[in-house]
């Protein structure tokens, strides 16, 4: 009865584990994402200001 | 037949973008072009000239934009691409096969009757007459590229795009060109890239400038009117789906039988698989021979396909003749239905030859009926599936480690069909169920040609 | 430049996400139904008279099987539509909704694994959907590894489509595999009224399904964000690098 509980445990572990585990690591990569982003347009946006004539 | 209204310009591209990877390559190209008239596309390397003739012929699609071939036709739809020629920087040529047979096959494909005036004319113009009847692997580039040409123009096209038709021609050749396109089409409209100046003026052709993906100076939008006397032509009328295929077909057996790149390879790699499967199993020979047998016999076959599988598309893509195909005015689900064919004649061949090795070799009557009719069926199956696998990584990196990854998986049921009707056939298991294994075979056949057939022209155009 | 969309960025902050209604609403039905569900599973249900509590594991691997089915059928559904109409979004979701099947399909295994070893005593039998299972999942990863393998993302976008759609063809074959073949695992007693099953245990399966569902749903819009975000950063890397060769 022991090791049947055991073998419950591992699955509802393994299957929780799984899940949160592959939420946590998506979150994480949009923050990085999202900050690298940040960073990108900030150099898109800064020099802008010290070129003279816009191509258009 | 073609008519198209008088006013109407051959070729149209209304703010054009087009993207390859992430870059923007094409930024709002328009241009037009009368009938007759020829163009000129320079600019630096990189500039996007290459992307501006792909997009045109429908070997790229815009993102954005409107392209419009003869009238208002997308080249997209196989009748627009009758009156096209495409020359891109490196000519559509198979190597095993002579210049004649080239311009036979694009003839076939384009619906030019073959045995008329048009192939050896061609010939002569391009200057290649003495060599007509050699292999093309022999010939020089610059013979390649003045072929290539004569591949271009066969059909008289209205619609002419050449990536920088001077590549690689002796200077002979470059003189000669507005004589080649006089001769072969001489209503055409022309837009070919070009880094000398001096062709474009040889060609009359009025110059435009590609600059990072925009037209610098831009040309006048309205081409001028026509003659009408300039269009008085009748098209070559492409040829029937099953014509177009039967020529993929053949094309293909005959490269197969030059080249010996594909069949000699499989027959020693099933030889062989039968040999080191049978020593891997060896404890079981005396009493589960059978099955051994059965088993070798579906994994060689399985790993042929896949080993064929992978070079299916690969050669082609590789040579530059797959863009030649998806050019030719023909649809291109025929495309992948030539190949499942060719893949299917090898699988069957490789199982043939494996039923014949393993019966030798283990002394079991593998060579029956039920056994031989199993293998047709599955390897059509096998090659239905693989056929459009093969066609999905011809782009990617490392295609031969994933080909196996992406092929296997679907073929299982076929192997397991397959098994099935093979240990009935031997008696290993009680013989009945077999009407219920063919019919999965055919059942997987029928599937995956027809999702192939739907799905391949998405696949088939970048 | 006029093509390109970019997201809202939320502020700095941990749980900035949080921030967006729809968000803070469906991590909070998240977490709702997961208690209920847990409740459900280990109070609710009476326990089984053969195998006792250890068949409660019914209650994680039936839902990771449902949404494994259900993934790959979004998956096709994507890829289809992305074929149609060529926008990038229907990409993103069958993307998205094929790495989140095959997390299910996985979980799926592993939890059946567990539970065969329990019952039967064995880690693994070659059963009719165990075995259409496996090959699934390989049809999956190999859908991941396509799109890994090539780099130009309209391409990548186009040929994956193709193996979405034909892959789809496992889905039914593992449905029906258990009566097509002889099998261990029993047909479905959901569908089948009167299977056998006590209503307690049912409603808590149900329950367990939807508390999986909703957490799929989480799951999809986080990867799709991600995927979202990452195509933006090369636009925007393509944008300065154009800008930098425009002004050299």
């Amino acid at each position: 009865m022991t090791g049947d509980l055991l073998y419950l445990f591992i699955g509802f572990s393994a299957v929780w584990l799984g899940i949160f585990g592959y939420l946590v690591y998506v979150t994480g990569r949009v923050r990085g994402v999202r900050d690298e982003l940040h960073d990108l347009k900030g150099q898109l946006d800064a020099p802008q200001a010290g070129r003279e004539a816009p191509n258009h | 037949m073609q008519t198209t209204r008088p006013t109407s310009p051959a070729i149209v591209a209304d703010d054009l973008y087009v993207r390859l990877g992430q870059r923007n390559v094409l930024r709002g190209v328009s241009l037009a072009l009368a009938p007759g008239e020829r163009m000129a596309i320079v600019g630096p390397n990189g500039a996007g000239k290459t992307t501006l003739l792909r997009a045109l012929a429908g070997l790229l699609r815009p993102r954005r934009g409107r392209i419009a071939l003869r009238g208002s036709q997308s080249p997209e739809d196989p009748a627009a691409r009758g009156g096209l020629g495409f020359l891109g920087h490196r000519p559509p040529l198979y190597p095993h096969l002579t210049a004649r047979e080239n311009l036979a096959f694009a003839a076939r494909l384009q619906g030019v009757p073959e045995g008329g005036e048009r192939i050896q004319s061609a010939l002569v113009t391009v200057g290649l007459a003495a060599d007509a009847n050699r292999l093309v692997r022999h010939f020089s580039r610059g013979m390649q590229q003045r072929l290539g040409l004569a591949l271009a123009l066969l059909a008289e096209p209205e619609v002419v795009l050449l990536d920088e038709p001077d590549a690689s021609l002796d200077s002979a050749g470059v003189d000669d060109l507005p004589r080649m396109l006089d001769a072969l089409a001489p209503r055409a409209a022309v837009l070919f890239s070009t880094h000398d100046e001096r062709v474009a003026h040889a060609l009359g052709a009025r110059i435009v400038r590609l600059q990072a993906g925009r037209l610098t100076d831009d040309p006048p939008n309205k081409p001028d009117p026509v003659p009408p006397a300039a269009r008085a032509q009748t098209r070559p009328r492409p040829p029937g789906f099953g014509r177009a295929l039967w020529a993929m077909i053949a094309k293909d057996a005959r490269v197969e039988w030059r080249a010996r790149e594909q069949v000699p390879t499989l027959l020693m790699f099933t030889l062989l698989a039968a040999v080191v499967f049978d020593m891997a199993f060896i404890a079981a020979l005396g009493s589960e021979v059978a099955a051994v047998a059965v088993g070798v016999l579906w994994i060689s076959v399985l790993l042929a396909a896949t080993l064929a599988g992978t070079r299916l598309f690969a050669t082609e893509y590789e040579r530059g003749t797959l863009d030649g195909l998806l050019v030719a005015p023909v649809d291109p689900s025929g495309i992948y239905l030539a190949k499942f064919a060719l893949l299917a004649l090898e699988t069957a061949f490789v199982g043939i030859a494996q039923l014949v090795f393993l019966s030798l070799l283990l002394n079991v009557s593998l060579f029956q009926a039920p056994t031989i009719g199993a293998v047709l069926l599955a390897a059509a199956a096998i090659s239905a599936i693989l056929a459009l696998q093969s066609s999905l990584v011809v782009s990617a990196r490392a295609r031969e480690m994933l080909m196996p990854l992406l092929a296997i998986p679907p073929a299982v049921p076929v192997l397991l069909a397959g098994v099935g009707i093979t240990l009935g056939a031997l008696q290993v298991t009680p013989a009945g169920q077999q009407g219920a294994w063919f019919g999965l075979l055919a059942v997987i056949a029928v599937v995956f040609l027809a999702l192939g057939t739907v799905l391949y022209p998405h696949a088939a155009r970048g | 430049m006029r093509e390109v969309r970019t997201t809202e960025l939320p502020g700095p902050g941990r749980l900035a996400i949080l921030r967006e209604p729809a968000t803070a609403a469906l991590y909070a039905a998240l977490l709702l139904s997961m208690g209920l569900a847990i409740f459900m599973a280990f109070l609710f249900a009476p326990a089984e008279r053969v195998q006792a509590d250890v068949y409660r594991i019914l209650f994680v691997h039936v839902p990771s099987a449902w949404l494994a089915f259900f993934a790959f059928g979004v998956v096709a559904l994507g890829s289809v539509m992305y074929l149609i109409r060529g926008r990038a979004r229907w990409d993103r979701l069958a993307l998205a909704s094929a790495e989140i099947g095959v997390l299910f399909t996985t979980l799926c295994l592993v939890t059946g694994s567990i539970w065969g070893r329990s019952v039967w005593g064995v880690w693994w039998q070659w059963d009719p959907r165990l075995t259409t299972t496996l090959i699934m999942w390989f049809i999956y990863v190999s859908y991941l590894a396509l799109r890994s393998y090539i780099d130009d993302p309209d391409i990548r976008q186009r040929m994956a489509s193709v193996v979405g759609i034909v892959g789809v063809v496992s889905v039914p074959i593992v449905w029906f595999s258990v009566e097509w073949w002889r099998s261990l695992h029993p047909t479905p007693s959901i569908t089948n009224p009167g299977g056998g099953m006590p209503p307690e245990m049912l409603t808590a399966l149900l329950v367990s399904v939807a508390a999986f569902t909703v957490f799929y749903v989480v799951l999809v819009r986080q990867r799709m964000q991600l995927e979202l975000a990452v195509a933006e950063l090369g636009i925007l890397r393509e944008r300065l690098h154009e800008r930098n060769e425009e002004s050299a």
